[in-house]
Formats: structure tokens, C-alpha cells, sequence
């Protein structure tokens, strides 16, 4: 489908306008006098106006026409209001929205309402949004009708014989939304109804006439209106812009290289076998396996996307938090070309904003300056929200732990800073008695940190009472693919990602200490607690051994040592997920299949805990 | 007509619609899964994917037995998932049609309708309602009989 | 008097076919083993309808189809689909397909989708 692909296309640039255009209008407000800003905001917007006219999105044509035409008169005069940059803001918010509607298949919003909202001074944007949905589902205008087929239960090709019916519908009318939609038939859901809403000129009972005819349907139905499960059912999860690539053609002339190196490779080896030839055998396989090496690189290339693509946006957070709350607050960004795999960038969209938010709500006072730093280490990605504002007190964070029982007295005389910081991740922990609008919804430091987490990552907290907060994720270069230490516990094989163990001990049993109930073993003068594998998958305790192999990590900024049966070394493994609903399993990662037909699971050691913590309250 | 693959549980005859089945694995090393309830026995390496296997009458509350060395492989649809059950038997051909001899009413059984083929009474399972149920063990809701 | 033109590489499955239309009083114009002759004999013959098989060699129904509905739009076409073919039938019917019958099927299938197919 060649209109999909354009489509796809379409949002994708448009998205990339839209977002210059929000970067430019804050950086316009902050300097009005910035003439190109404005020419360039006019051409990003012409832009965006040519492309839906070629698409055919009427709506969003006209808005973006409409942003032109205000563009130019600014354009002339030189320079822009603050109130003005809200609105030229607003603007781009609903073509935003437009670009959505677009995206899931559904007709474009309303624009109307904004472009001539203008002459009745002041606007209320947001009620528009949802006047508009209560329309589509309950005003059913008359020549609007809802149909619902039931198919048989004979029939054996359930979605084939949907889609001829749906065409046949459609013949009838104008189809406006299907449950399920095409795009889901075709990509094999099984349903046995299906549920049609239908503008046409043909009555009722003419439709019923033209159906009749199939014998395949046990039932038709025009309900009067449907209930909402029924139909939000069906949409897609958010169909993201993103989903499409451009891929620098270097990059794809390499990859023809690549598999032309492959092929060739590939005769090599085959003669080899055939002549038995092992000497040759051997230098294939060593050739095949450098291309493989490049091949992987190649095509991580192609997933990897500039973080700005993500911090792009959020100059524009800042720029409205700073309106709201009335704070001066500057945002710095280094390392903005930093390239990052695009899946962990896009999970990284929201925490990032919540990220600043907390920044400008919590730590900055009056004014202020946001920094957010990305660097590479290694093989890691580490990404920074700091912010020189009030910083965090830890002796108050403590008590307000020990206040909701989240933690005993003695832990909190015990508990350093840096492990005190954590329990801001705890669900439901705040600093501020009274949330704030913008803080106190979206996602709180426990979702941030589990989103880093699920990509494999840790999420550190650091701050300097007075001088301001350091919030830290440090992430994996890609998720697909990671360093895995293997080790054994009860025949079963575990993965445990490299960047979370500190080191590897053996150790003899008689090094063991015990302090009270629990075991520790003295490291370098730190003495380390002591936990067991088995006991945490709740296995039969192993036979003694003569040596304890031990796996040291950080458990709640706590280093521990994880007693495992044996350790079977490290490799690089191809993490899947397991199939739904098996993906649901508590404390079950993504497994991989190893070179060796072996299946090993990824053991994440602070969730397993935090799994059964939060179990046992 | 419809062509059934039916296998034992217990003494009770099931059946699936091969139309539902992927494929029919044999001597598949089963490797743990960690930390998950006893009816999932562990994952397969089915072409190069991981695939659950799951224990069907130890699930559907039949005692333990001898479960057959070949496991069913149901379609991406349904999973994929791997079902152990007792034992195997010869696929037949029948008119579902015509054979269809009860509904069933019962939601926990996860039987769809009994056929009766001469005198053999054969119970189609019902893979919505085991979807539901290996949702509901895969989320800890709702324990097992 | 109708005709319609039976794709299909399987000998059996086109005097079925034949069976089924001659005895509704179809006229059989023409049988084709694979899309290549399919194409071929469509654009000789022009029939009412062509039953399509999906899978052949040579060329298979899909691409038959796509190359007869470039040239005659208007063309009526059902697949022959055997189980388990549901995306290729579905790919089948984006494309343009009218309607299709699965594999075995009973005379009076064949003869209902027929009618609809003509009928519209």
C-alpha cells in the first residue's frame, strides 16, 4: 500500500516540524527581535502546510496555512508578543493532535474553532478536544448507522470473509471507523463480529436486503449505539510517528557490501566442507564471524537516533513551566548529538520530562539553571538532570520514610545519603506535602526508575543540600543485545547483566561470617551481606561445596554478595521476550537461546526483592 | 468438515481443531523458567524461539501421570504455547457441524462442546478460555483448583 | 448463458469446479493450470467470472489476479483457498478480489458466492 508508506512518511516529517517549530518559538520569545527565527518558523510551517495539501489532510492545511499567515505578519513588524507565542504555541499543540488523528486513521479534528477563535479574543483550547469526541460517539446525525455482523460459527475463514463483507459495506458508504479496523483484520486478529459505523443515503432496511444474501452471517444487527469497551478495544496503542526510519543511503550501500561479502563467504565455506578442507573451514568461519560483528554494528547504526530528538521538546516544557509557576529557569543541553538505540530513547520520553519537571518544581527556588548531560562510558549511555537549585535534605527524607513505616528506625540512624536518596523511588513517595499540578500527576521517580530498570539500567540520585540534585540513569547501548554473566541455581540458567555486577569472588566457606542471622564475607575491609540464589527462587538448599562462588551487585545502593551454584561465564546474548501472556510473569525477564540449544533467563536481583516486598505488604 | 487432533487427559478424551495447531514437537529438551507456577514446565526452543510448555492436566486439574514426550505447538495466535497432555491420539476427520452434541456451560472447564463420535465422547477444548486462564496464572490472580 | 473461466493446477479440483458451474448452467470457457495461462486466457476470452486457485507454479492467484484487474478492472474474480491461507486470501482481497470459497467445500457454497459475486 503506497498511500500507507506515504502516510508514514508524511508524520514523520511533519512530527520534525512541529518540533523545530516549538524549539523555535521559545527561543523566538526569549530573543523578539530575532528576525531569522521568525523566517525560519514561516518556511518550517509552509512546510507542513504543502505536505498535508499533497496529502489531501484538509484540516491540517488549513491550520498550518493559518500559522503561515500570522508567521508573515510578524515576519513584517519584526517581532512577536508573548501572548502571541502562547497561541502560535497552541497551534502547533493541535496540529500536533491533527498529526494523531492522522496516524490512528481517523478523521482530523476540528480547526475551525482555533482559526477563527481569533477575532473572539480569548480562546479556551482544551474543552475542544473532548466536545469533539462526545460528538463522534453519541451524535449519531441521521444518515449515520451502526452495523453489527455476527458471523456463523461455521464459517472457516473468519477474517478473509470479515474483510469481503466490510468491502461490501463500504460499497454502501462512507465507512468512518470498523471494530476491528482493516489494519488489524489483516494482520490475522480472529474475530467473529464485526462492527461498522456507516455513513449513507441507503435506509435500513435496503442494507439488510443486500446482506441477507450471505449465509455466512448468523446475525444482523444495528445497534442503536455501542458501548465504548467495544470499540476502544480496538485501538491500536498509539501509533507513533517514529515508526519509520530513514536510513543514510552510505548506510545502505554498506549493507549491499555487506551481504555481497556474505554470499561470497558463503561459497567459500560451502567448497571448503565439500573438499574437507579445514584449514579453509576454519578462516571462513573466522571471516563470517567478523561479518556478522559488522553486520550487527550496521544494523544498530540504523536504530540509533541523536538524543535530541528526544530533548528537543523539552525547551518547551521548560518554557511553560516557567510561565506557570512564575520561576526563571534555564535549560542546558550537552551531548545533545549523542546517538542512542531509538527504543530506548523512546521510553525515555517520559521520564526525561518528568525528570525536569521535578527540577523546576521541587529544587529550583526562584531561578535557576536545568542541565541535562548525556556522555558515553564503555559500553553504557549516562544521562544527567541536574539542577542548581535546593537540593534534597536527607535527614527530612528519612524521617518521611520512617513516618510511613517504609522503613525501620534503626535503618534510618544506619542508612547513608546515597541509599536514603533511593527511597525517593519508592511508590508513592514525595517530598512536597502539597503536589503540584505539574509534578504531582504523570509519572513519579518509581515509574522513572523502573523504566530505567526494564532497559536494563540504574537510576542514581545524588544531592548537595543548598547547591542542588543530581538525577542519573545510566543505560545499556542497546537492549536487544546484552552481556550476560551466566550462572547455574538448581539446573535452572540465569543471566545477570554485566553492567550490574560489580565483581566475581570464590570464596571458602570458612571466610563466611555471621552477624546475628545473617551471613556476610569481609571484601577489601567492606563487609559485604551475603545472599542466596537458591533461597531467593525459593529452591531446595544445594550440596555443600568447597568453594561459594559469589556474584557482587547493588541492591538499594547496598553492595551484597549473591551466592549462585556455579558461574558458567559471560557471553553476549539476543534478549526475547516470552510470548504473551507468559511476558506477565512476575519476576520473569526476557529469556535468550544460547549457541548451545541451552535457554537462559535474565535474574534481575532488586526486582526479584522488590517483587516479593511488595508481595509480603 | 473439520479436522481434530485429539489427545487424552487423564482418562478423558480432548480435542483441538488442527487448524489451531502449529505444529507437533517431539524429545524437546524442556529448560526452567525461574520463579514460575508449576503448571508452566518450563520453555522450548521451537525455531529459535522461546515457547512456554505448558502442563495441561495438571492445569485443568487432572492427577499427575505420564505425560507424552510430544508436545503441541498451538498457533501464534493462541501463544504460540506448547500443551504436554497424556497421550497423543490419530487426528480425525469429522463434520463439526453435525457432531455438535452439547454446548458447554460451564466457564471453568475451558470446554467449548462435547462431540460424540460413535459412543466416543470427545471434549473440544475451548483455547479462549485457556487463554484466560494461563492469563490469570501468568498475573497471580485467581489460584488454581 | 454465463461464463467462467477455472483456475487451478489440480485436475481434480478443476472438474469439480466444472461439475459444480455446468450443472447450474454455467458454460466452462476455459481452464488454466497456472496465472501465466489464467492471464492469458482472460484477456482472449474475457469471461464473467474466473474462480482462482492461490497457490500455483509458475505463477500463483495473487499475482494472476493483480495482472488481469490492471487491464480489466472490472474483472470478477473469487479465490479457491485451501485452510489456512487466511492472510494470503486476505492479501488476495485487498488486492481486489470479490469474494472466496475454502477448500473442500459443498456445491451450494460455491454457487451462493457466485451469485452475490454477480449480483453486486
Amino acid at each position: 500500500m503506497d498511500i500507507e508508506k506515504y502516510r508514514k512518511m508524511f508524520l514523520s516529517e511533519a512530527a520534525e516540524h512541529l518540533q523545530n517549530m516549538a524549539k523555535q518559538l521559545v527561543a523566538v520569545e526569549a530573543d523578539p527581535e530575532d528576525g531569522e527565527g521568525i523566517n525560519s518558523l514561516f518556511r518550517e510551517a509552509h512546510s507542513i502546510k504543502g505536505m498535508a495539501a499533497t496529502m489531501g489532510f484538509d484540516a491540517t492545511t488549513r491550520l498550518a496555512h493559518h500559522l503561515e499567515d500570522r508567521l508573515a505578519e510578524f515576519r513584517g513588524k519584526g517581532q512577536i508578543s508573548s501572548e502571541m507565542i502562547d497561541r502560535l504555541l497552541a497551534g502547533v499543540d493541535l496540529l500536533e493532535g491533527l498529526l494523531e488523528d492522522i496516524a490512528q486513521g481517523e478523521q482530523e479534528r476540528d480547526v475551525d474553532l482555533f482559526i477563527h477563535g481569533e477575532q473572539l479574543a480569548l480562546i479556551e483550547l482544551e474543552p475542544l478536544d473532548s466536545a469533539e469526541e462526545d460528538d463522534a460517539c453519541c451524535d449519531l446525525a441521521s444518515n449515520r448507522m451502526l452495523i453489527r455482523l455476527l458471523l456463523d460459527e461455521s464459517v472457516v475463514a473468519p477474517g478473509p470473509r470479515l474483510l469481503v463483507l466490510l468491502n461490501r459495506v463500504a460499497e454502501f458508504g462512507t465507512v468512518l471507523e470498523t471494530t476491528p479496523s482493516e489494519e488489524n483484520l489483516l494482520q490475522g486478529e480472529i474475530s467473529r463480529t464485526l462492527l461498522v459505523q456507516l455513513e449513507t443515503e441507503i435506509p435500513q432496511q435496503e442494507i439488510l436486503k443486500r446482506l441477507e444474501c450471505y449465509r455466512e452471517l448468523s446475525k444482523i444487527e444495528f445497534p442503536a449505539a455501542v458501548l465504548e469497551e467495544e470499540t476502544a478495544r480496538n485501538k491500536p496503542g498509539r501509533v507513533s510517528a517514529t515508526s519509520t526510519v530513514r536510513v543514510d543511503t552510505d548506510l545502505l550501500d554498506r549493507f549491499i557490501n555487506l551481504t555481497g561479502e556474505l554470499i561470497t563467504n558463503r561459497y567459500q565455506l560451502q567448497s571448503a566442507a565439500g573438499e574437507k578442507d579445514w584449514t579453509e573451514l576454519n578462516e571462513g568461519l573466522g571471516q563470517l564471524a567478523r561479518l556478522v560483528k559488522s553486520l550487527h554494528h550496521q544494523v544498530l547504526q540504523v536504530r540509533m537516533m541523536p538524543l535530541e530528538s528526544v530533548t528537543g521538546r523539552l525547551p518547551r516544557t521548560v518554557r511553560d513551566l516557567c510561565r506557570s509557576s512564575g520561576k526563571e529557569v534555564r535549560l542546558e543541553v550537552l551531548g545533545a548529538s549523542l546517538e542512542i538505540d531509538r527504543s530506548i530513547l523512546e521510553a525515555l520520553t517520559d521520564p526525561l520530562t518528568h525528570m525536569i519537571r521535578n527540577a523546576i518544581d521541587h529544587g529550583i527556588a526562584k531561578q535557576g539553571t536545568v542541565q541535562i548531560k548525556a556522555w558515553r562510558e564503555r559500553d553504557q549511555i549516562l544521562i544527567q538532570v541536574a539542577d542548581d537549585g535546593r537540593g534534597i535534605d536527607p535527614e527530612m527524607v528519612r524521617q518521611r520514610a520512617l513516618d510511613s513505616n517504609l522503613i525501620s528506625p534503626g535503618q534510618a540512624q544506619t542508612m547513608r545519603d546515597f541509599e536514603t536518596y533511593q527511597l525517593l523511588c519508592l511508590p508513592g513517595f514525595t517530598t512536597k506535602e502539597q503536589v503540584t499540578e505539574t509534578s504531582g500527576r504523570g509519572v513519579g521517580m518509581d515509574v522513572v526508575k523502573s523504566v530505567v530498570e526494564k532497559l536494563g539500567g540504574v537510576l542514581l540520585i545524588d544531592s548537595n543540600l543548598g547547591k542542588g540534585t543530581r538525577v542519573t540513569m545510566k543505560l545499556p547501548l542497546s537492549v536487544a543485545i546484552i552481556r550476560v554473566l551466566l550462572v547455574l541455581c538448581d539446573g535452572s540458567l540465569l543471566g545477570i547483566p554485566i553492567t550490574r555486577i560489580l565483581q566475581t569472588v570464590e570464596v571458602e566457606p570458612g571466610e563466611v561470617q555471621t552477624s546475628g542471622k545473617q551471613l556476610a564475607i569481609s571484601l577489601h575491609g567492606e563487609l559485604i551481606p551475603l545472599l542466596s540464589l537458591r533461597k531467593i527462587m525459593q529452591r531446595p538448599k544445594g550440596p555443600g561445596k568447597t568453594m561459594l562462588s559469589l556474584v557482587i551487585t547493588e541492591v538499594f545502593g547496598r553492595k551484597v554478595g549473591l551466592v549462585v551454584d556455579r558461574l558458567q561465564g559471560q557471553q553476549e546474548v539476543f534478549v526475547q521476550s516470552l510470548p504473551s501472556p507468559f511476558d506477565q510473569l512476575r519476576g520473569t525477564g526476557g529469556g535468550a537461546i544460547l549457541g548451545d540449544g541451552r535457554i537462559m533467563f535474565l535474574f534481575d536481583l532488586q526486582s526479584k526483592l522488590e517483587g516479593r516486598r511488595a508481595k509480603g505488604a | 468438515m473439520s479436522q481434530l487432533l485429539p489427545f487424552k487427559l487423564g482418562a478423558e478424551v480432548y480435542a483441538l481443531e488442527l487448524i489451531d495447531v502449529q505444529e507437533i514437537v517431539e524429545h524437546c529438551q524442556l529448560h526452567p523458567i525461574p520463579g514460575v507456577p508449576e503448571t508452566v514446565l518450563g520453555a522450548i526452543g521451537f525455531h529459535g524461539r522461546i515457547v512456554p510448555a505448558i502442563d495441561l492436566p495438571l492445569l485443568l486439574g487432572f492427577p499427575a501421570g505420564l505425560r507424552s514426550e510430544r508436545m503441541i505447538v498451538l498457533t501464534d495466535e493462541h501463544g504460540p504455547v506448547a500443551l504436554v497432555v497424556d497421550q497423543l491420539l490419530r487426528i480425525i476427520t469429522l463434520d463439526l457441524v453435525h457432531s455438535v452434541l452439547s454446548q458447554s456451560d460451564s466457564e471453568k472447564d475451558c470446554i467449548r462442546g462435547v462431540l460424540n463420535r460413535s459412543g466416543q465422547m470427545i471434549s473440544m477444548l475451548d483455547l479462549a478460555q485457556l487463554r484466560l486462564l494461563l492469563q490469570q496464572i501468568c498475573t497471580g490472580n485467581g489460584d488454581r483448583k | 448463458m454465463k461464463q467462467v473461466l477455472i483456475v487451478d493446477d489440480a485436475l481434480f479440483m478443476r472438474n469439480l469446479l466444472r461439475d459444480i458451474f455446468e450443472g447450474a448452467g454455467w458454460t466452462v470457457v476455459a481452464e488454466a493450470e497456472d496465472g501465466f495461462q489464467a492471464v492469458e486466457q482472460f484477456q482472449a476470452l474475457q469471461p464473467d467470472l474466473v474462480t482462482m486457485d492461490i497457490v500455483m507454479p509458475r505463477m500463483g492467484g495473487i499475482d494472476a489476479m493483480r495482472r488481469i484487474l490492471q487491464d480489466f478492472p472490472e474483472a470478477r474474480i473469487v479465490m479457491c483457498s485451501a485452510l489456512g491461507q487466511e492472510r494470503m486470501v486476505m492479501e488476495a482481497i485487498n488486492a481486489g478480489a470479490m469474494d472466496f470459497i475454502v477448500k473442500p467445500f459443498q456445491d451450494q457454497q460455491v454457487l451462493d458466492v457466485v451469485a452475490r459475486v454477480c449480483n453486486a
